[in-house]
């Protein structure tokens, strides 16, 4: 048989990155390079107070300019961001790591432990994402771990609902009986079989959710329960540029588009994921 | 004589909410040999193929025995010795996987090769299955035709090499070309290895081609049983003889036609007569 033949039956000379996922990594692993490296490649690596150059416009000395205390918005800006995706990462892959399994075993096995987990889950499920992690936040105090810890504990229950859901209208297929006929174990039907037919929609709310985290990030901490001083985000730079922002719009312009883009990249690529899963848009 | 091979004893199903599916249904079949189970829709066909391959729903009581091999089959303990091809077309495929590495796959686990060797014999079977790249088809199973699908629904049933193979309406979805081909793989596996086969058929034509017995079913129940020309010829429960009447033969089609032909003729002289 002809090797591009070949390639063909064994489904391998098809496209897996469509263009939003490179379009979305692209735009992602500049703000993550932006985070980590920004600090060597701006013109000052100086956050030292100086009120001399307390709101100044920015220039090629400040390229995101000043703020009150005159400390370079640039570098506050590379830090934000480092706090920013960290968060967005983090809650988001403890979401998955928990919610995954448990919505997987929900749904595959059923009864007892279905209503187990599910119950459980709808628990935080109740809670609107904001409210819940005001109230989780006023307990617990506020701070990055704390954050992540809220992030988490609120996102696995939706990640978990959502699989579950996906396993169940998977799982009475003739596929998944054929693949029991033929002695498949339980958990090689969940992962071979569900899995790869029902993960795609649940990695494109959790990449969507990224942005979301980072947003939800934001509002904890412009509502004064979130990050403490000095750690700042991007949500934190916005919230502070709330009061100043008619006498110096540079403080909300450039940690806002940060934000903004950061949460189109993230979207982007979920969506290119989501794509990229469904066989019947890939190999059209 | 031949060996018994699978006899199920006395077998009941029924729901949860005690709706009773097959209602002490027993049948016979020896090595090698052949049933055709003939009902409509809805009769239990379906159910009955997969509570002998092991698929019964857990939530349904059962009652009876299924040996096989002079074991008794356990509800949930899969017999790889029973090999399955499921009706539905569409949804018997992991739409995720190449048709290649699912059959590798299975040829992989069940006769424990080496992936290469797996992949290799899998690939052997696709060509002469008809299935591939050669007609410049793709290989996920949506860029397959109907026919391809049901064919690779045969090598996945044949891939563990069963000495009981059940096709469950395997060509009802076809049309003739396709059906008579899904039909011959059938065939010529059962002469090569010599097992046997239960056909699920409504189909009297199509078992006619390809088996010797025949089991009657109607609303759970087993009416008739009998080698397949002395059903079709003297059938004695009134689910037999609908059945057969049923069938469009080629005397029942002329009949059919002249009948709409003599009903055309009548209104035609109607209309000339009211003129």
């Amino acid at each position: 048989m002809p090797k591009s033949e070949k390639a063909k039956l064994m489904g391998e000379s098809q496209n897996m990155f469509n263009n939003k996922i490179i379009i979305g990594t692209v735009m992602i692993l500049f703000f993550i390079l932006f985070s980590v490296f920004g600090t060597l490649i701006g013109p000052s690596s100086d956050l030292s107070q100086d009120y001399d150059l307390s709101l100044k416009p920015p220039s090629l000395e400040h390229p995101f300019g000043t703020d009150l205390l005159g400390r370079d918005m640039y570098i506050r800006a590379v830090q934000g961001g480092r706090i920013s995706l960290l968060v967005g990462f983090l809650s988001i892959i403890v979401s998955l790591l928990v919610g995954l399994p448990l919505g997987a075993i929900a749904g595959y096995y059923g009864g007892w432990i279905d209503t187990l987990i599910m119950r459980s889950a709808d628990i935080f499920l109740s809670m609107p994402t904001i409210l819940g992690a005001l109230l989780i936040m006023a307990l617990i105090g506020p701070g990055l771990i704390n954050i992540l810890i809220v992030f988490s504990m609120l996102g696995w229950a939706y990640i978990a609902r959502l699989f579950r859901s996906n396993v169940i209208s998977i799982k009475n297929s003739d596929f998944i009986l054929s693949a029991r006929g033929l002695g498949a174990s339980g958990p090689r039907i969940i992962f071979r079989h569900i899995a790869p037919n029902s993960v795609g929609p649940v990695l494109l709310f959790a990449l969507m959710n990224i942005g979301t985290a980072i947003l939800a990030e934001s509002v904890l901490s412009f509502l004064g329960v979130g990050l403490q001083p000095p750690v700042v985000s991007w949500g934190y730079l916005l919230s502070e540029s709330v009061t100043r922002y008619m006498v110096a719009p540079w403080l909300m312009y450039f940690p806002g588009a940060l934000l903004t883009l950061t949460v189109i990249g993230f979207t982007l690529i979920g969506e290119g994921v989501s794509s990229a899963f469904d066989p019947k848009e890939r190999y059209e | 004589m031949s060996k018994p091979l699978l006899k199920v004893d006395d077998l009941s199903l029924s729901t949860k909410r005690g709706k009773e599916i097959l209602k002490n249904v027993s049948l016979d079949l020896v090595e090698g040999g052949s049933l055709g189970l003939l009902g409509s829709s809805g009769s239990g066909k379906s159910t009955l193929a997969l509570a002998i391959k092991g698929l019964t729903r857990n939530s349904f009581s059962m009652s009876g025995r299924i040996i096989f091999n002079g074991t008794e089959l356990v509800r949930g303990k899969i017999k790889k010795e029973i090999g399955m091809i499921f009706q539905d077309v569409a949804s018997s495929i992991n739409p995720a996987f190449t048709v290649y590495d699912q059959l590798s796959d299975v040829i992989s686990e069940s006769k424990k090769v080496s992936k290469a060797d797996a992949r290799a014999l899998a690939e052997e079977m696709l060509i002469n299955f008809g299935i591939g790249s050669s007609n410049g088809s793709g290989s996920y199973p949506h860029q397959l035709s109907g026919g391809m699908k049901q064919r690779f629904l045969v090598a996945m049933g044949i891939a563990t090499e069963p000495s009981l193979l059940i096709a469950d309406e395997p060509s009802s979805s076809l049309d003739i070309f396709a059906s008579t081909d899904v039909l011959k793989l059938i065939d010529e596996y059962r002469k090569s290895s010599g097992c046997a086969l239960i056909l699920i058929s409504h189909d009297l034509s199509v078992l006619r081609a390809m088996v010797s017995d025949v089991a009657v079913m109607d609303e759970g129940r087993i009416k008739e049983t009998g080698s397949l020309l002395e059903v079709i010829d003297h059938p004695k429960s009134d689910a037999a003889k609908l059945l057969v009447d049923s069938e469009l033969t080629v005397e029942r089609a002329l009949e059919l036609r002249l009948s709409r032909q003599d009903k055309q003729a009548d209104k035609e002289v109607a209309d000339v007569k009211s003129k």
